[in-house]
């Protein structure tokens, strides 16, 4: 039963995501550790950062973990299929159904709007990612803190772009930051 | 067949070695399937990441569903996604299995791992710079973008900005451009 209800409920979270599985982090916590108390707020912010430091995507780490803890194996298995369940229905029925329309002139219109949506989407990663790696705002713009050395790991990230894979890249950027951190 | 093997393998090693989340997959998405395996344009991303943000949902398994869907069918959309969410789920089964969660703020795997959120950065820039050659191609367009730019630096939402610059882009293209190109995907 409890592997039922645990797809149930990460099914729910799924389609709420709007704009990725970021958003899963404020429902979660809501569900977690205010109604249900599973979860004190520094065990849940623990679990949000170990999301976020293992590869994958952080919502279905999360899922996996939270579905682990709750019910062994199976439990995290019916949590993340619940969490990809919605997403993968709903993004092949608007793939296929945008294919059908394709010569229809608002879906033409969409298309071309969407370039525009896509460039910013990427601008406003980049400045997400700035902040969490470059640049520290998070006390105000007074006390703006600048990181030279993460500076130097985006240059070089740049230049070697065209000659090495980037699984490369993100493996020599994180051997350099650990090396690092003993000087 | 031989191409739904490839989905699995390449979504589960961009799954196994990106750090960040779904959207630093995005660039690394662009540079296997664009410049290794030559399968997709490069506007087939640019469609790519607007309809990721588009359908409520996971980054992640958006883009996977959106290249699965392009190289193969619904068949290579359900590969790739069970290749993009297989290394997670293996990963924190043995985290969670092993570690408790209270000692986790070792400061040198923080180090490491603020670099690696700066080499993402850099794969974001490169990506945009593509994106936005192809975007930008004449001093006419640099309105909207100043427009679009004063937006996301006031608005904190992104949804709102996203859906803004998709009404605002695809008005636009259609009636603001001559001789617009048709265009697929």
């Amino acid at each position: 039963m409890l592997i039922l209800t645990l797809f149930l409920q990460f099914m729910k979270y799924g389609l709420l995501c709007f704009g990725g599985g970021y958003m899963i982090i404020p429902l979660l916590y809501t569900d977690l550790v205010e109604n249900a108390s599973l979860f004190t707020s520094e065990g849940y912010g623990n679990l949000l950062a170990v999301s976020q430091l293992t590869p994958g995507a952080v919502s279905v780490n999360t899922a996996t973990y939270v579905g682990f803890m709750q019910d062994g194996f199976w439990g995290a298995v019916a949590a993340t299929i619940g969490l990809c369940m919605p997403t993968f229905i709903l993004c092949s029925t608007v793939l296929s159904f945008l294919n059908f329309y394709k010569n229809k002139s608002w879906v033409i219109g969409f298309f071309k709007g969407i370039k525009w949506a896509a460039f910013m989407m990427i601008l406003s990663a980049i400045i997400l990612f700035a902040k969490v790696s470059i640049i520290d705002i998070s006390k105000g713009i007074e006390k703006l803190k600048i990181y030279p050395f993460e500076i130097g790991i985006v240059i070089m990230t740049i230049c070697m772009a065209k000659k090495f894979p980037f699984t490369i890249l993100l493996f020599l950027s994180a051997c350099i930051g650990w090396g690092m951190s003993y000087l | 067949m031989r191409i739904l093997w490839l989905l699995f393998m390449e979504f589960f090693k961009i799954a196994l070695f990106t750090i960040g989340g779904g959207l630093a997959m995005i660039p690394v998405i662009e540079n296997t399937f664009v410049t290794k395996h030559k399968l997709l344009k490069e506007s087939d991303i640019t469609y790519m990441i607007g309809i990721t943000q588009f359908v409520p949902g996971l980054i992640a398994i958006n883009s996977a569903v959106y290249v699965g869907h392009k190289l193969a069918g619904w068949k290579g959309s359900f590969i790739a996604t069970i290749g993009v969410i297989l290394p997670s789920m293996l990963i924190i089964m043995i985290i969670a299995a092993l570690f408790p969660l209270e000692n986790l703020s070792n400061f040198h795997l923080l180090e490491a791992f603020q670099c690696v959120r700066a080499c993402v950065l850099g794969m974001f820039l490169l990506l945009a710079y593509r994106v936005g050659k192809n975007l930008i191609k004449s001093i006419r367009d640099i309105p909207l973008l100043m427009v679009l730019l004063c937006c996301l630096f006031c608005v904190s939402n992104v949804v709102v900005i996203i859906l803004l610059a998709c009404v605002l882009g695809g008005l636009y293209e259609t009636f603001g451009r001559q001789g617009a190109k048709k265009c697929s995907f």
